[in-house]
């Protein structure tokens, strides 16, 4: 019985973290293709003190009410980028670096008033960021493969509207596509894998692979479907074997292997890349 | 439909300075029109406003007699400098094939006529080679034709190009130019903005003097005069024009 | 006691403050967040060699790899496979994964704790103290004045090159001051900085520091000498301020300051804000009413004797603007002799047309 039970929950990691890597892979090109790539890092930390206050107000763990805290609180990190982005001339740099700051510091400040001890404030974050992928259970794997049927939608739907809004924004308003839709789609559905993936995997491993599987990629291809193909199947590798390996190795953090992994691969695409175009010349 | 185009006492002005003051236009159909004037003179703003794409402080714009967002398939603009995303993973073809979409709306695909049209808006500008070639590897003037072709896919009746010419051949040049010939025999109008006084007697049948106000508009043989356009690039020297 | 954790807190403010001055001038902000992620690899591998959690080549190693990360990126950028913003995100989760993975594996037991990289300790420096001159001193409070003096001292030496290399790099090179130079001794100073802060305020609110109270001075000044005094002290109000609540209600101090930091941030450019859009495709509003004025003349002047165009009740539906708003100025207008109404419509005085013909000419 225990035998079972310890199958099935390897089973739920498995999928859980190899689905979600590789809808954050997915939905992660279309920032890396825009320069905003670390938007999904300052996000990702941003929605901290969502998911405390609804802590704060149900004084045990919801997963999904914590997830509508997050995006909450992703919104209004958002909204911060966006009033100092079109007031002020300060770099995007510098903005996602005070909003990364700002929330995430409030999260700490709330998590330090509702704890009852200072240990379990620090437990809360760590967990924040480095995840707690070897307890992920039914309910975060359903929510993430609901969030991989959403991210797959976005794209068979508004492939076209994605692509003349990356290339060519001044086209697309011309064509009729208005961009503030299309902003608020791939907001929206970032900020569900974003938090979806805080939940179950931790801030580090979300802000990873919102990265790395795209820039590998880009590394392979130059036509967008198969980018994007791609960066889902990185991803997905990634997920698999760095759960596979901190099973059966000792003492390996899930988490943490499956980042290495995927920065292994990122790697070397952009060493193999770079050789390739070497050899052109 | 006599007036393809009505602006009336149009003023845009940009971070505290005027740059068009009070137009009135009314541009006639199925012509094809040249913009000049010096640098600075308005010429871009000017298309700018008349499609809306940045704000005016005063006037009204009617194009078909409607406004314009009930308009967008029938207009297609090349802007001057591609502010593009020339990073974005795409193809020649593809480029072209976004011309397309403003017929297709949301979420509906290319279909193989739209396709079938791509290639063919590419073999007019003698590219159809470069179908799959990524954009970023083309040179600057092959960019601007395959702009161009993107606008003509779009098969629409009015046409903004702005300075479609910079820094293209001569060959390139004339290929464009009897695309617009061709284009206005087909009941088009073109307007472009164009840098070049020296060829404006050749290629075009109006011309708009323009220098934050309008100097004068009409037809090439009565408008375009030594007088206008002293009057227009005042104490500019050596304008070089014939 | 409180006064040295005062003291310490005011010097690490000060001198995060001063290097992240010049990083935010040079657009550099999100690599603090990657540096604060990489140095724990720095501090990991001096720790599998030397076996002593108090061993200065943990300070120098995890300044190293600050300054690794900084190269690592710029060498993929110079690639051309990769932007910059995407390179920072590379190469940090690339070491951070590593060093949780040989903290987890081989140095599980030891007190390298993650979190205190990310929360720092304040509130606990004073326990670690040395003895210097016969007196004791928190550590924490000797490495501050350090690296505070450290950062005084590299400010001051090189002040023309720290400020003509960010605000005009082409020109620095044609004068030959070597831009790499000073990024190399810059982004040393930034690492040293934020590995020995870190230790103390956490990294948080390392970067809090470095970058936001710098970014309130920014929006006021682009007066290198005026900004840093404003960076300073907005730094060092935020973090009184923040100590003061943090103590009074007893939570977490890098939270309350990170925060304060913020709001001050927020109210600055809310004071300063001027909406982009009317900014650039308008007028700002003290200018507007001249220039309406104007546009009216003009619009008379145009349309000499037009009827249609300048009629006592069409003008305002030709200019397409509300009734009240051209009633107002008409008035002013006509009270200052630029125009008169004559036969149900609008002419230009001989005043008028003189200005407005100056106006055109201009």
């Amino acid at each position: 019985m225990l035998e079972l039970f310890k199958q099935y929950n390897f089973l739920l990691v498995l999928v859980g973290v190899t689905v979600f890597s590789a809808s954050a892979g997915a939905i992660g090109v279309i920032s890396v293709l825009r320069r905003q790539s670390l938007i999904g890092d300052a996000i990702s930390h941003a929605t901290l003190p969502g998911i405390v206050i609804v802590f704060m107000l149900l004084q045990t763990k919801n997963s999904f009410l914590f997830l509508v805290g997050a995006i909450i609180a992703g919104i209004f990190a958002y909204l911060l980028i966006l009033l100092i982005n079109n007031n002020t001339k300060i770099d995007l740099d510098t903005t996602l670096a005070i909003t990364l700051t700002f929330f995430f510091g409030l999260g700490m400040m709330l998590l330090s008033i509702s704890s009852k001890s200072k240990n379990a404030a620090q437990a809360g974050i760590q967990e924040y960021i480095f995840g707690s992928a070897a307890t992920i259970n039914q309910m975060d794997v359903i929510m993430i493969v609901i969030t991989s049927i959403i991210v797959l939608c976005v794209y068979l739907f508004l492939y076209k509207e994605i692509k003349i809004f990356i290339f060519d924004e001044l086209q697309a308003i011309l064509s009729g596509f208005e961009p503030k839709i299309m902003h608020i789609i791939i907001l929206i559905s970032s900020l569900i894998v974003i938090s979806v993936g805080i939940q179950s995997v931790g801030v580090i491993l979300v802000s990873a692979m919102l990265i790395g599987p795209g820039v590998s990629a880009l590394q392979w291809s130059k036509k967008f479907h198969v980018v994007v193909i791609l960066s889902a199947i990185f991803g997905a590798i990634s997920g698999f074997t760095g759960v596979l390996l901190s099973s059966y190795v000792d003492k390996l953090p899930t988490g943490s292997t499956v980042v290495f992994i995927m920065s292994i691969i990122t790697v070397v695409s952009i060493l193999i890349s770079r050789l390739k175009f070497k050899k052109e010349k | 439909m006599e007036n393809i185009i009505e602006v009336e006492d149009l003023t845009i002005a940009y971070q505290n300075k005027p740059i068009i003051w009070d137009i009135d236009l009314k541009i006639k159909n199925n012509v094809i029109l040249a913009i000049v004037g010096p640098n600075g003179a308005g010429k871009s703003t000017l298309i700018k406003g008349i499609l809306s794409l940045i704000p005016s402080l005063s006037g009204k714009i009617e194009i078909f007699g409607k406004n314009i967002n009930k308009n967008k398939g029938k207009i297609a603009y090349v802007p001057q400098v591609g502010n593009v995303n020339w990073d974005f993973p795409t193809t020649v073809l593809d480029v072209v094939l976004m011309g397309r979409y403003v017929h297709l709306g949301w979420v509906k695909k290319p279909t193989k006529k739209d396709k079938e049209k791509a290639m063919e808006a590419l073999k007019m500008i003698e590219m159809e080679n470069f179908a799959d070639r990524q954009i970023s590897q083309l040179s600057g003037g092959q960019k601007q034709r395959v702009f161009l072709a993107r606008a003509l896919v779009q098969e629409a009746e009015l046409y903004f190009l702005d300075e479609p010419m910079q820094g293209i051949d001569i060959k390139s040049e004339a290929i464009i130019f009897d695309i617009l010939k061709k284009m206005k025999s087909e009941g088009k109008t073109i307007i472009v903005v164009h840098h070049d006084l020296k060829t404006v007697k050749k290629y075009f049948d109006s011309v708009i003097f323009i220098n934050k106000n309008i100097i004068a508009y009409g037809d090439v043989e009565t408008t375009f005069t030594k007088e206008n356009i002293d009057k227009t690039y005042i104490g500019i020297q050596d304008v070089g024009i014939i | 006691m409180q006064q040295e954790i005062i003291l310490i807190l005011i010097l690490t403010t000060i001198s995060c403050a001063l290097t992240g001055s010049f990083l935010v001038l040079r657009k550099m902000s999100m690599i603090t967040d990657a540096i604060s992620h990489t140095v724990l690899l720095g501090i990991i591998i001096a720790y599998f060699v030397t076996r002593d959690l108090n061993s200065p080549l943990l300070f120098i190693l995890a300044t190293l790899f600050g300054l690794i990360t900084v190269w690592l990126v710029e060498l993929i950028v110079k690639t051309k496979r990769v932007k910059e913003d995407a390179s920072i995100g590379i190469i940090f989760p690339l070491f951070f994964s590593l060093s949780i993975i040989l903290i987890t594996k081989y140095a599980h037991h030891v007190h390298i704790d993650k979190d205190v990289v990310l929360l720092g300790q304040l509130v606990l420096t004073p326990l670690s103290r040395v003895t210097l001159f016969g007196y004791s001193f928190p550590v924490a409070l000797v490495s501050s004045t350090l690296i505070t003096i450290i950062n005084v001292i590299f400010i001051i030496i090189f002040y023309k090159e720290l400020k003509i290399t960010s605000f005009d790099k082409e020109y620095s090179k044609l004068i030959g001051i070597s831009n790499t130079l000073i990024s190399f001794l810059l982004m040393s100073l930034v690492s040293s900085t934020a590995v020995m802060s870190f230790d103390i305020v956490g990294a948080i609110l390392v970067i809090s520091l470095m970058i936001v109270p710098a970014s309130s001075a920014y929006l006021i000044t682009k007066k290198l000498v005026m900004m840093i005094v404003l960076t300073l002290l907005f730094a060092v109000s935020g973090s009184l301020i923040g100590y003061a609540i943090a103590y009074y209600f007893d939570i977490s101090v890098t939270g309350v300051i990170s925060v304060v930091n913020g709001i001050i941030f927020i109210v600055v450019m809310l004071l300063n804000a001027e909406s982009s859009v009317i900014y650039k495709y308008g007028l700002k509003k003290f200018k507007k009413k001249k220039f309406e004025q104007q546009l009216i003349l003009i619009h008379i002047y145009n349309h000499e004797k037009d009827f249609e165009e300048l009629g006592v009740e069409t003008i305002n539906l030709h200019l397409n603007w509300p009734r009240k708003k051209l009633e107002k100025h008409i008035l002013d207008l006509t009270k200052n002799e630029m125009l008169y109404k004559n036969n149900t419509m609008y002419h230009l005085t001989t005043k008028g047309k003189k200005y407005i013909t100056k106006v055109l000419n201009k």
